[in-house]
């Protein structure tokens, strides 16, 4: 009879231990996903403010925004391949949230009325990070800086 | 003799009600930093967003040259005008087409609520996607101090 009563509860312990595991792993990898994803965004907000502060990026016309992106200045860039190397990276676009002109890449001679700089633009599955940035340009309508809101977009094998 | 066994039998459920504490309670600790990381890491992406559409330039032009958002934001506070029109209706169709250019909403699926409060804490502009907003229990959220005088506005913008 005790011996009976002994293997039930080391059964009922068992049982119970089993679960508090379950529930464990199931919680564990619920959030592994969120995670990763959100390792993911931050790796690409951390790029992103990267490039914003690089040279070829960076808006140093005007003291008023300092984590800008100067779009006069990389429309200048897009053009030229050897910046893909330099940056290391499959995909860059910046792209203009708003407002909207027209959802056409741009290029010297439609810019500014374009709302996509390609950077670099390699055939690539990698999924792409995106972050809010803010884009500095010169409006000759209004004779001054315009600043308007933007995207980065970032693909590499590496993040 | 039987008062000892059933003393080592109470000795022992304690000890197993303790390790099975334990347990919980290291489970609860690592669940509760997981959903801390992740909710940071969110909220960036919506404080990064703050921070960019408050330099946007907007319509308003006051002097000859363009307000920015931020600037748009101290006017409205102030409760003056731009043009001919409220500098806080301004704000509002400005911030609506920013956040709504940003992310897509629709009923039952997403929703925002965005607020500008003045230092006192009285809401001066709200702007929701719909009347009701959806039951996720996801929502993150993020806000950003503007300074006016010796006082500051907030601005924070929810998403669910």
């Amino acid at each position: 009879m005790k011996i009976q009563q002994m293997a039930f509860l080391l059964v009922g312990i068992t049982i119970f231990f089993a679960l508090v595991g379950v529930i464990y792993f199931s919680i564990t990898i619920s959030h592994a996903r969120t995670s990763a994803q959100s390792a993911q965004n931050e790796e690409a907000i951390l790029l992103a403010r990267k490039l914003a502060g690089s040279p070829e990026f960076a808006f140093t016309s005007s003291s008023d925004c300092a984590t800008c992106i100067d779009m006069d200045k990389i429309i200048q860039i897009s053009d030229l391949s050897g910046y893909e190397e330099l940056w290391n990276m499959d995909h860059v676009f910046v792209t203009r949230i708003s407002p909207q002109y027209s959802n056409e890449k741009c290029t010297r001679a439609n810019y500014p009325n374009c709302d996509k700089i390609i950077l670099a633009n390699r055939s690539t599955n990698l999924a792409t990070k995106t972050a809010f940035v803010t884009l500095a340009g010169w409006d000759g309508i209004i004779n001054s800086y315009r600043y308007e809101l933007g995207r980065i977009e970032v693909s590499s094998k590496q993040i | 003799m039987k008062g000892k066994k059933a003393q080592e039998e109470m000795v022992g459920f304690v000890i197993i009600m303790v390790v099975v504490l334990v347990i919980l309670v290291i489970i609860l600790g690592l669940y509760i930093r997981q959903s801390s990381s992740a909710q940071k890491i969110d909220n960036t992406e919506i404080s990064q967003f703050l921070s960019s559409a408050l330099e946007y330039t907007t319509n308003c032009e006051v002097a000859g040259s363009f307000l920015q958002l931020n600037e748009l934001t101290q006017r409205c506070y102030e409760g003056k005008s731009c043009g001919s029109e409220s500098a806080c209706d301004i704000t509002r169709e400005t911030f609506q087409s920013l956040i709504e250019s940003s992310w897509k909403f629709s009923l039952g699926t997403r929703s925002y609520k965005f607020t500008i409060l003045n230092p006192s804490g009285d809401e001066i502009v709200i702007l929701r996607s719909y009347q009701t907003e959806t039951s996720s229990s996801q929502s993150i959220e993020a806000s950003k101090l503007i300074p006016a005088g010796s006082e500051d506005i907030l601005v924070s913008l929810r998403i669910s």
